[in-house]
């Protein structure tokens, strides 16, 4: 989960002791390096296409307003999506739990056979609702493992439980979304 | 001999092609359809959202974020400045009142109707004027400081009492509300002994 660097470039903790010394480039650097996974989990979590953009620019701005919250137990990435998941969830509470869910106006990818690309967004569309049905911790576990590839180690850390608990969630919210699906 | 659980703890590693199934998982994903099925699944979650562009713009989306952080700092400290400006303006007010107690003799807590008056109420509760002021009411004058102040001082002394800035008017002075020379002349006898 966390972001791929290689050695030449600033780590992200790094980056943040820059930004907090007053280099505005370093969060620049945060933002092009996040952002783009911070949308992508938002989406998958329920949050319509029209509305990640807002999500992903107040994500931030609590990130970036409350610095000292992210002690580096778990990644900068990790504790992103912590914040959005959160914000996410005020915005369902805001809106008394009305689905937020919309393909129709997403943007898909050209693609050169549009009956597969067709089969392909409608699977992600069964995924996409079965997530959202599922309760916040195994769907931020199973979102967490399965498409941002983190560890148990590092989702617990995020989440404030144990590896052993991160595993248990993943393996219900599977075992859910097969029933779902089926 | 690969097992379900081994299986599934792999999928997400293959899924973001960090890691490549082994000739034994592919033959146990041929044949076992509940790994078929989980595999799926996980294959279909790591691609979610991969098809949304958004942000649409990281480079706006951190220019509206440093511009939105200025104006929070700006903000803050307005309201800081705001609130230090409120907390001595609320300090200089009670150095104020208790400033201007000391020089009337009134106690800050002090209300109207309450004890401070008593300054004004001994001296001159006599109802006939030219009746001496009884000894017992002198003695519980609180300020005898005042004894050694000259005529002249006193009047002046009695004269910021009815000043609006030390509110005297709110106090129950009725005997002092409008005295006549010849009275404060009594009183300031009464007061000299």
């Amino acid at each position: 989960m966390t972001a791929r660097q290689t050695p030449d470039l600033p780590t992200d903790a790094a980056l943040v002791a820059a930004y907090r010394n007053g280099d505005q480039r370093a969060a620049t650097e945060l933002v092009g390096r996040h952002a783009g996974p911070v949308g992508r989990f938002l989406y998958a979590s329920g949050a319509s296409s029209s509305d990640v953009d807002d999500l992903v620019q107040d994500t931030f701005f609590r990130a970036f307003r409350g610095l000292d919250g992210w002690r580096g137990e778990a990644s900068f990435r990790s504790w992103l999506f912590t914040i959005g998941g959160n914000l996410l969830r005020d915005e369902f509470r805001k809106r008394k739990g009305r689905q937020m869910l919309s393909l129709d106006d997403r943007d898909l990818p050209d693609s050169a056979d549009p009956h597969a690309e067709l089969a392909a967004a409608e699977a992600e569309r069964r995924v996409r609702d079965g997530v959202a049905t599922l309760p916040r911790l195994q769907r931020e576990v199973f979102l967490r493992r399965a498409q941002q590839g983190g560890d148990y180690e590092e989702i617990a850390a995020a989440l404030g439980t144990t590896p052993g608990a991160a595993r248990v969630h993943y393996h219900h919210a599977v075992k859910r979304l097969k029933e779902l699906l089926r | 001999m690969t097992t379900c659980t081994q299986l599934s703890d792999r999928m997400p590693d293959v899924a973001h092609g960090t890691s490549r199934w082994t000739e034994t998982e592919e033959r146990h994903l041929a044949t076992c359809a509940d790994c078929r099925a989980e595999w799926e699944l996980v294959a279909a979650a790591s691609r979610l959202g991969a098809g949304l562009r958004s942000p649409a713009d990281p480079a706006l989306v951190s220019t509206l974020l440093l511009e939105r952080l200025a104006r929070e700092r700006q903000r803050t400290r307005l309201r800081a400045r705001f609130w230090t400006a409120a907390g001595l303006a609320a300090a200089a007010a009670v150095i104020l009142a208790v400033w201007t107690g000391a020089r009337t003799g009134h106690r800050p807590g002090d209300v109207a109707g309450g004890p401070a008056p008593r300054v004004a109420t001994a001296p001159v509760a006599p109802a006939r004027p030219d009746a001496p002021v009884a000894p017992a009411l002198r003695a519980e004058l609180p300020l005898p400081e005042l004894d050694d102040l000259p005529a002249e001082a006193l009047d002046s002394m009695l004269q910021a009492l009815d000043e609006p800035a030390a509110r005297a008017d709110a106090y129950e002075l009725p005997a002092l509300a409008d005295p006549g020379d010849r009275e404060l002349e009594r009183v300031l006898t009464g007061l000299e002994g």
